[in-house]
């Protein structure tokens, strides 16, 4: 009986083109998911939404364990998905942060100390202004600090970050000094959002998803948007930087991760089902649901472009004297 | 017309009888997690989150707002019992309420605080049904400048909690300030004397430090009287409900806690905590008798405990009429939002007042609940006391460090808890205050953020600071809370001089 079962079920497999084949054993049992944020967070629901999708689409025969691991900015996770050397049934869940935090010397730990499996999704960021702004585009922005340096000051979240990023390299692009540009944190998307809106600051960066509610009330506008290329459906009218004439674009994705030292095969095994979910339904409808963009790249890619962005942070911030880590 | 039937409509979600098991269950688990030291009202909402999932979402937000405001009920008992606070909001209600228990009004001190709470939580459910947009118009006229400001003038409080010796009150102050400097700077993004301590980066815990140097502090200083022989078994006087002349005392300071509260709490960043202690300052400094603040006078307890039930209702109006969370709370709370589908945003009222006014609606509900399920325990917790101290003390301790284990399950924690309890008791042998260094701690950080995107913003100008008219307000606050108490005491001294002169001639 357990024969046919075991013979029913490799059939299945087989016909479902689920990647059990690559990795003979694996997975053994349920896969632990470190998710580097606290539950509602944006890796919480990466996590969260990744579970979903697996299991509406039959892609992983196990169950997740998730692990909601916060704190530290995601170094406590860190610390102890790298001491789970070899463990193929753990994942892990983060963002830039990954590369970010060992620039700014918060920890010595990398992407390179663990095992990069796959980027997932990506959010983009945006400039923000209030609806009645009289900024009507960022050359607007970008031309007043020509002239001078402070003329705008400028939103964010936290430093170092996309946000930041979005705002210092649009300004590098045309000719303007970094470490002139007014930045200010506001801890939270939320409370930077009220600060935009009572107009105690005139342009806020901030994810292009915190901000969509308040374009749709008509309290806001987005005047530019880190994607690499122009954005589906109703914000096709939002100006990429590239439409703009400035060469840059900005990922705030969010990835997947596994101890270091795994097997090849599972990688692989990964780099297949990951491969296979993303062209599922189950996978686009949580995209919908958050307003997140597909963003897929597999191990190896994933890889090259977590080295590249990390050059362009590692300049940056050295430049703006904020990267304590590197000199170490 | 169409806002009634709405509000109308929002009663009918609110009593369908799954509705009602649900804002009974999410009142229970708050009043649980509330009492309980470590997990507090986020993360206990964070917790749970994962189980709503199937859930109808008007359900699982009732619920999930009944354990906030639950919370706000149940963090009161321990803080006055045990001088340990649940929450970082019930810290004040320890300033007067753990002296009353001590002297055998704890019974009342409960009582009163959960009446209070009763109070000041209806008085804001009715503010927020009625005035949520003006108070949203409110909250974004506080820029950096003013907070700064609204921070400069809740420091003033400290004087308030100060005691005998100013200078003693400027040391744990001054302490504060500097234990609020640990972690991440928020400006530039680097560790600031973290020691090479990854927990640290997040700051050092307010609740860890509150409960090592109130509760430990004070179980450390227990212990050494019992081994002199001099720990006195705590009398219960008089019945266990309050006086006609505590509770005549009580109204005034509960009503203007609650109104405190709320407006504070409507404020994205400051949040329950800083409510309480601009309630408790106010009341000191309105009192007939300001010098029985912080030695069990029950007006200090009445107004922190409707300041931090006022403050809940306060945080909901950004989240509701902005789609913008106003707490660590409403944070998550967004986050569940999100989860089951439903975008907040300004629209929310316009697109689902379903959703919006069964949740308000079922606050009401909530809160006669949880009245009817805290005042019964009032003579069972007051029993608490009769505990022989090598019983009581044990378990304080061992709530202390289960509840702040639980918070991070870090060892860390516990260390820091630990530190905090040697400090806690010795700033009792040297008479130091400990409640000016929680006050700068939950100030300092916003207040040196504030300050400086302030600077930023204006371009290193300090006329920023005078810039509106809030800040001139707070700013002429700042000058009579600072300046009163000299005059008063000027004042009070005049007829006693005058009756010594005549004495004397």
């Amino acid at each position: 009986m357990k024969v046919i079962q075991g013979l029913a079920a490799a059939l299945a497999a087989a016909l479902l083109g689920a990647p059990a084949a690559i990795a003979a054993g694996y997975p053994e049992r349920p896969v632990e998911m470190v998710v580097a944020g606290n539950a509602g967070g944006g890796l919480d629901l990466t996590g969260r939404a990744l579970e979903t999708a697996l299991r509406e689409s039959k892609l992983f025969p196990q169950n997740f364990v998730i692990k909601n691991v916060g704190g530290a900015g995601g170094n406590v996770a860190r610390s102890q998905v790298h001491q789970k050397k070899g463990d193929s049934h753990m994942l892990y869940v983060e963002s830039n942060r990954i590369y970010v935090n060992r620039i700014v010397g918060t920890t010595q730990l990398t992407h390179n100390d663990v095992t990069p499996i796959g980027r997932l999704i990506t959010e983009y960021v945006a400039w923000v202004v209030r609806a009645d702004s009289p900024y009507k585009s960022p050359k607007d922005i970008l031309d007043a600090l020509k002239k001078n340096p402070e003329a705008v000051t400028f939103g964010v979240g936290t430093v170092p970050s996309n946000d930041q990023m979005n705002i210092l390299r649009p300004v590098m692009a045309s000719g303007i000094d970094p470490k002139k540009i007014k930045v200010v944190s506001f801890k939270s998307g939320g409370d930077l959002m009220i600060q935009l809106l009572g107009g105690h600051i005139p342009v806020i960066s901030t994810g292009l998803s915190e901000a969509i509610e308040q374009v749709k009330a008509g309290k806001a506008r987005v005047i530019a948007v880190s994607a690499p290329n122009p954005l589906p459906g109703d914000l096709a009218k939002v100006p990429t930087w590239r439409s703009l004439g400035i060469d840059v674009a900005i990922l705030h994705w969010r990835g997947l991760f596994a101890p270091p030292g795994i097997p090849k095969e599972v990688v692989a095994y990964w780099d297949k089902a990951l491969g296979q979910m993303v062209k599922t339904d189950a996978w686009k409808q949580q995209l919908e649901k958050h307003g997140w963009f597909d963003a897929y790249a597999d191990s190896a890619t994933f890889k090259k472009d977590l080295d590249a962005e990390e050059k362009i942070y590692a300049e940056i911030l050295s430049d703006l004297g904020m990267a304590k880590g590197l000199k170490k | 017309m169409e806002t009634l039937n709405a509000i109308l409509g929002g009663f009918a979600v609110a009593a369908q009888p799954m509705n009602l098991f649900f804002v009974f269950l999410g009142a229970v688990m708050g009043t649980v997690i509330g009492m309980l030291p470590g997990i507090g009202p986020a993360a206990g909402i964070a917790l749970l989150l994962p189980v709503t999932f199937g859930m109808e979402p008007v359900s699982a937000l009732i619920m999930l707002a009944g354990i906030y405001y639950g919370a706000m009920y149940g963090n009161t008992a321990s803080a006055i019992l045990i001088n340990t606070p649940g929450t970082a909001s019930a810290a004040m209600t320890t300033v007067d309420g753990y002296p009353l228990a001590k002297s055998g009004r704890g019974g009342a001190a409960l009582a009163i605080a959960a009446i209070a709470s009763f109070i000041a939580g209806t008085m804001g459910i009715i503010i927020l049904s009625l005035l949520a947009v003006p108070f949203a118009t409110f909250a974004l006229r506080f820029g950096p400048a003013e907070y700064f400001m609204l921070m400069a003038f809740s420091l003033t409080a400290v004087s308030a909690l100060t005691g005998k010796s100013p200078a003693k009150g400027a040391i744990s102050a001054v302490l504060g300030l500097m234990v609020a400097s640990i972690g991440i700077d928020l400006q530039s993004g680097q560790a600031r004397f973290t020691m090479g301590i990854p927990e640290f980066l997040d700051g050092v815990g307010l609740l860890v430090v509150i409960v090592g140097l109130f509760a430990v502090g004070e179980c450390l200083r227990n212990v050494e009287k019992w081994f002199e022989g001099t720990l006195q078994p705590i009398p219960i006087r008089g019945k266990l409900w309050f006086t006609r002349d505590e509770w005549n005392r009580s109204v005034g300071p509960i009503t203007r806690g609650g109104l405190i509260g709320f407006a504070v709490g409507v404020l994205p960043g400051a949040g329950g905590t800083i409510a309480t202690i601009l309630a408790y300052a106010t009341e000191q400094k309105l009192s007939k008798r300001p010098e029985k603040f912080g030695t069990g006078a029950v007006e200090g307890v009445a107004a922190p405990e409707a300041a931090n039930n006022g403050s809940t209702c306060g945080a909901f109006v950004p989240l509701l009429t902005l789609g913008v969370p106003g707490s660590g709370v409403t944070a998550v709370l967004l986050g569940a939002f999100i989860m089951y589908g439903i975008q907040p945003g300004p629209m929310l009222f316009q697109n689902r007042p379903d959703l919006v006014w069964g949740l308000i609606n079922s606050m009401y509900i909530g809160n006669i609940m949880l009245l009817v399920l805290n005042l019964p325990m009032i003579p069972l917790f007051a029993k608490m006391l009769y505990a022989p101290p090598g019983v009581l003390l044990a378990i304080i301790l061992g709530i202390a460090s289960v509840g702040i284990y639980s918070v991070g399950g870090s060892t860390t924690s516990l260390y820091v808890l630990i530190f905090f309890g040697a400090a806690g008791y010795l700033f009792r042998r040297l008479e130091i205050p400990a409640p000016p260094l929680i006050l700068a701690l939950v100030l300092g950080g916003i207040m040196e953020q504030s300050f400086r995107q302030a600077m930023t913003i204006s371009g290193g100008n300090p006329k920023v600071f005078v810039g509106s008219t809030i800040c001139i307000i707070l700013l002429a606050m700042i000058v009579v809370a600072v300046v009163m108490p000299l005059l008063m005491s000027r004042l009070r001294a005049l007829p006693g001089r005058v009756a010594a002169r005549s004495g004397s001639g």
